[in-house]
């Protein structure tokens, strides 16, 4: 990763629900361009980690720094839409799209409403152009080119994954949390996603954060791995070295971790 | 979808222009009654932005159309204001209503907004029954002067207006602004991910629908010349939801044929018996089970399948 920018990182962040101690002291680190995976058995707090990271829950303790060309700012508790405006997206494991909206008018609403509640009057309207252009151009690189007509609700499932993802790449994040982008995918279905996420990342310099289940899809896209277990960071490192730790077969086989 | 944009304005250009010829064939009677046909169609084309373009459904939008009959009519009659300074009045109290109970009602969403507004709006009403002196109670206000000559000038101010109003809500809805609102409708928690803050998204539909409904009242009071509380009841507020089913909350010109149509529905039902409410409520729970998407919902299925 040297020389590689630095572009969040979050700080020893604990989460707990009454007694369950979802997330312990997790801390990572993530560089710009650079796919982060994590895994981990149900229950291993890697959605309550995305959720702290995207400001949908506020961390019980910890830090969270946002890097860019203006500097270092703490984002720690700050609302989700308001992290969203700073560059930060979210895909969600249950697609989470407008289902009474077509697929056009999705990446319309999603594209254009960054520009603020009085959209009307600005800019992006007037250059209605430039937003038609880019939601033709998001929708070829999902394979969503020919359905921009049709209403979200009649998508298949692999069409919706695609479509919340698109959701959150039309606003050009500088990061992207994903949760478990292939889970109810099919095989070719599931590789078509592993590579559209490296294409954005060579096409659109974006840092990824991966929640995601399936390892072969993590071992052809990550960079860096961070497998969890019981609300704890148990492996943090390129992922053939991770792979290879005892603590962490254990992990995946319901062996005790000692 | 380009054309079904087109064919939704086309729809609601002919259906202006046919409204404006229709006067000619017509006693002053029927100009007055389409006039109030007017009037509920653009209550329910501002109702419908709130519950068909947002998701949020008001039990209390009564208080809106009192808040602009009344204002207006106090400036006019009790006040003594010219007519410009009443329409101020009329959109300043309009103001206060609005932002005030979107306030506090928007802490909530669904059953318990709607709870909410129904109760914000029958505060209202008991204050139009004890506020005598301003409001003059149970018997309202009377003589409220007509601004054009006769019924028939007056209908064309309405009809000028609401042309204005329901393109501009159809407008509207395809902004940024109004893909806003659609998509706190379908997903407020993907909205806030987008970026988008969904409590300001939704107080400002509830007001822009606040200032349609307002403006139909204020445009309903000249052209009543009296005007009684029963206009903040709450039963006023459920018929705007009426209206609003019938016609289909999915378009713009659903809510504006719904409110259209429910004047005659209502004339008609009324003159047949006088349990009227009994045609209505068989009415509308066929219309729940058939239709879901109202009259125009159903008419576009139609076309559709014979195509």
């Amino acid at each position: 990763m040297s020389g590689k920018e630095l572009v969040l990182e979050a700080r020893n962040l604990f989460k707990s629900f009454g007694n369950v101690r979802a997330v312990q002291d997790v801390s990572l680190k993530l560089y710009s361009g650079e796919i982060l995976s994590i895994v981990g058995p149900n229950g291993a707090g890697k959605t309550t980690l995305l959720n702290l990271l995207s400001g949908v829950l506020p961390p019980d303790s910890g830090e969270i720094i946002l890097y860019s060309g203006e500097g270092r700012m703490e984002i720690t508790g700050k609302p989700s839409h308001e992290i969203s405006r700073l560059g930060i997206g979210r895909s969600f494991q249950i697609p989470n799209i407008f289902e009474g909206l077509t697929v056009g008018d999705n990446l319309r609403a999603s594209l254009m409403t960054r520009e603020g509640m009085l959209g009307v009057f600005t800019r992006r309207y007037t250059s209605y152009g430039d937003v038609e252009k880019t939601v033709i151009e998001v929708s070829e690189i999902f394979g969503l080119g020919d359905r921009l007509e049709v209403r979200a609700s009649e998508l298949s499932h692999g069409e919706r994954k695609k479509l919340d993802i698109a959701l959150s790449i039309i606003q050009n994040p500088r990061i992207l949390l994903m949760d478990e982008p292939t889970s109810g995918l099919t095989h070719g279905e599931k590789r078509d996603m592993a590579r559209l996420i490296t294409r954005l990342r060579d096409e659109f310099h974006t840092s990824f954060i991966v929640v995601e289940h399936d390892l072969d899809v993590v071992h052809e896209i990550s960079d860096s791995l961070i497998v969890m277990h019981e609300g704890r960071v148990l492996a943090y490192d390129v992922p053939k070295k991770v792979m290879r730790m005892s603590e962490v077969i254990q992990a995946y086989l319901g062996g005790e971790v000692k | 979808m380009r054309n079904i944009i087109d064919s939704e304005l086309a729809s609601i250009v002919t259906l202006l222009i046919f409204l404006a010829i229709l006067p000619t064939s017509l006693s002053t009677y029927g100009v007055r009654t389409l006039s109030v046909g007017l009037l509920y169609g653009l209550a329910a084309v501002g109702f419908n932005i709130l519950y068909g373009y947002t998701g949020l459904i008001s039990f209390g939008h009564a208080m809106f159309f009192s808040a602009g009959a009344y204002g207006l009519a106090i400036g006019l009659v009790k006040m003594g204001l010219d007519p410009v300074q009443s329409l101020l009045m009329a959109l300043g109290l309009t103001f206060i209503v609005a932002i005030i109970t979107g306030y506090l009602s928007l802490r909530h969403t669904e059953i318990y907004f709607a709870m909410l507004t129904l109760a914000f709006a029958q505060l209202m009403y008991s204050l139009i029954l004890k506020l005598r002196d301003v409001t003059g109670g149970d018997e309202g206000i009377y003589n409220i002067p007509r601004l054009l000559g006769s019924v028939e000038s007056y209908y064309y101010l309405i009809l000028s207006i609401v042309s204005i109003m329901v393109i501009l809500a159809w407008w509207l809805v395809r902004t940024p602004m109004g893909l806003s609102f659609q998509t706190v409708r379908d997903n407020p928690d993907r909205a806030r991910a987008l970026g988008i803050n969904v409590s300001r998204v939704r107080l400002l539909s509830y007001v822009i629908s606040a200032y349609y409904v307002s403006l139909s009242g204020i445009l309903y009071a000249p052209l009543h010349r009296a005007i009684t509380p029963e206009i903040a009841y709450w039963t006023f507020s459920a018929l705007i939801v009426m209206m609003t089913i019938l016609g289909g909350s999915r378009r713009v010109i659903g809510a504006f044929i719904g409110g259209l149509i429910f004047i005659y529905i209502n004339t008609f039902a009324t003159g047949f018996t006088e349990f009227w409410q009994l045609i209505m409520g068989v009415l509308l729970a066929a219309i729940v089970y058939l239709a879901p998407n109202g009259l125009v919902g159903f008419i576009e299925g139609v076309v559709r399948r014979v195509r």
